[in-house]
């Protein structure tokens, strides 16, 4: 019975690590444009990160150790700077644009600008992550993450051609506008693997003492909670398509995104849209935070963990009080959050070998987990997953770069 | 290799290449749908405002661009 809750509480836990503002933008974008062609790329894109939960948990499970401190012990110090350094810089954007999309939840329901609510939503972020343990951040937010089951009741309302959507399973070429096809591939499978993903699970883990005995539960919940968070992220292509695309509405702004859920779910629509992006984003801000505290303590062998009282980990409060300061800064500039988000998911692509590469070595190594090494069907996915952030690396960022998004 | 970088030049080209009039299509659809449904007057105005500031990035002499200005200025 405590196994059962634990699977369920894990899956509610991942849902809300996996619909965030990356896959919101880039599911919507992709279901405007391209209808329900691009279905594909998500389905890639679940497969691989569900490999990579899988493996991450394995780890920490049977290692001890977290991702960021086995690989510093493992290749030495030098080595996990360069990594280290890169995830720090596209953790800082992501915070940015996790914060730009609570702010425009609350923008959407009062009408007073992003500026406005940049500041007072990173300090209930802040206050959330001081006052709180893990538990209680992974489960309110994951929880109240289950408003996101909106996006399936509109999908089912909006009647979509189910032989179309089962045709979108299956990678096409597209008809035309081929160069923002495959961005927005590429984009949607970036924003599903993100590296501060391993960390934060990873380092959860070992917080919460798992063991051999939770090999099973960590399947489980990477399988049926990544597993869902994808069906729900499907679900905004699919009402994404049955809205904007037979009217040729590209997306360009958030403001837009918003309006998804309308024509089904009539006036509601927008407050719902409004408290799922808002809740997501606040999770994943919180994550996104601490996952970089987590990484930043390992490889430098600070005391660690979000359990612990802040005056026992001084420097790792420090450094999640300076991500959401930072991302505050960002934008306090004025940025557009939509086109910050685009251009983290590109960069999230990049910095993903960095952390992979070592991560492959970890899991093939006896010394750290033993019996439960990978097996060719885990190391062909990871290694598929490098080559494919390779391509992602190399064609994303000039795309973005030209105004592509 | 010459032509796997002239093909990733086009991409680029076609990429960056926003036809101003599609852009201005794609807001007055956007505005027209909003119009069709019951929504709060706040939501109308941040897209109605939004719509503008974008359009307004556009060359003003496109037909497109006048006809959703048009939208946009109706329904403030």
């Amino acid at each position: 019975m405590k196994n059962i809750g634990q699977i369920a509480l894990g899956i509610l836990t991942a849902i809300g690590g996996f619909l965030e503002v990356g896959t919101m933008a880039t599911s919507a974008q992709a279901g405007a444009s391209f209808r329900f062609s691009l279905i594909w790329a998500l389905l890639l894109g679940a497969v691989c990160l569900i490999f990579l939960i899988e493996m991450t948990g394995r780890h920490a499970a049977v290692s001890k150790h977290s991702l960021s401190g086995a690989v510093r012990e493992r290749f030495g110090f030098p080595f996990s700077v360069v990594p280290r350094t890169a995830d720090i810089i596209v953790n800082m954007l992501l915070v940015g644009a996790e914060i730009g999309g609570v702010a425009f939840a609350i923008k959407l329901l009062t009408g007073y600008p992003i500026m406005v609510w940049a500041i007072p939503a990173a300090i209930v972020m802040w206050l959330l992550i001081w006052l709180s343990t893990l538990n209680i951040i992974e489960y309110s937010t994951a929880g109240l993450g289950m408003f996101a089951i909106a996006f399936i009741v509109a999908a089912v309302k909006s009647h979509p051609p189910l032989h179309d959507v089962a045709r979108g399973f299956v990678p096409s070429l597209p008809r035309d506008d081929a160069a923002h096809y495959w961005f927005l591939a590429i984009s949607i499978i970036g924003a599903n693997v993100s590296p501060y993903m391993f960390h934060f699970y990873s380092s959860g883990a070992i917080e919460e003492k798992w063991d051999e005995k939770s090999l099973t539960m960590n399947r489980v919940t990477s399988l049926i909670g990544m597993g869902f968070g994808a069906a729900i992220a499907l679900t905004v292509i699919i009402c994404s398509a049955m809205v904007f695309h037979p009217l040729h509405i590209q997306i360009d702004k958030y403001e837009q995104i918003a309006f998804v859920l309308v024509p089904t779910l009539g006036k509601w629509g927008i407050p719902l849209f409004a408290i799922i992006l808002g809740i997501c984003c606040l999770g994943a801000a919180c994550e996104i935070s601490l996952a970089t505290a987590y990484e930043l303590a390992q490889a430098l062998g600070w005391n660690w963990g979000e359990d612990k009282k802040p005056k026992q980990e001084a420097r790792f409060a420090l450094t999640y009080t300076i991500m959401l300061i930072v991302g505050t800064i960002l934008m306090l500039t004025g940025i557009d959050p939509l086109k910050l988000t685009m251009l983290t998911m590109a960069l999230t692509a990049v910095v993903l070998p960095l952390t992979v590469i070592p991560f492959i070595v970890l899991m093939n190594d006896e010394h750290y987990v033993g019996k439960h090494t990978n097996g060719p069907i885990g190391n062909t996915v990871v290694v598929f997953t490098i080559v494919l952030t390779s391509i992602v690396a190399i064609v994303t960022i000039p795309l973005e770069i030209m105004g592509g998004s | 290799m010459t032509r796997g970088l002239r093909l990733i030049f086009l991409l680029l080209l076609a990429c960056g290449d926003k036809d101003p009039g599609k852009t201005a299509r794609s807001w007055n659809a956007t505005l027209q749908l909003v119009s069709k449904h019951e929504v709060s007057r706040t939501y109308v105005k941040q897209v109605v405002d939004v719509a503008q500031d974008e359009l307004s990035k556009l060359p003003q002499d496109n037909a497109d661009v006048k006809a959703a200005l048009d939208t946009a200025h109706k329904m403030k």
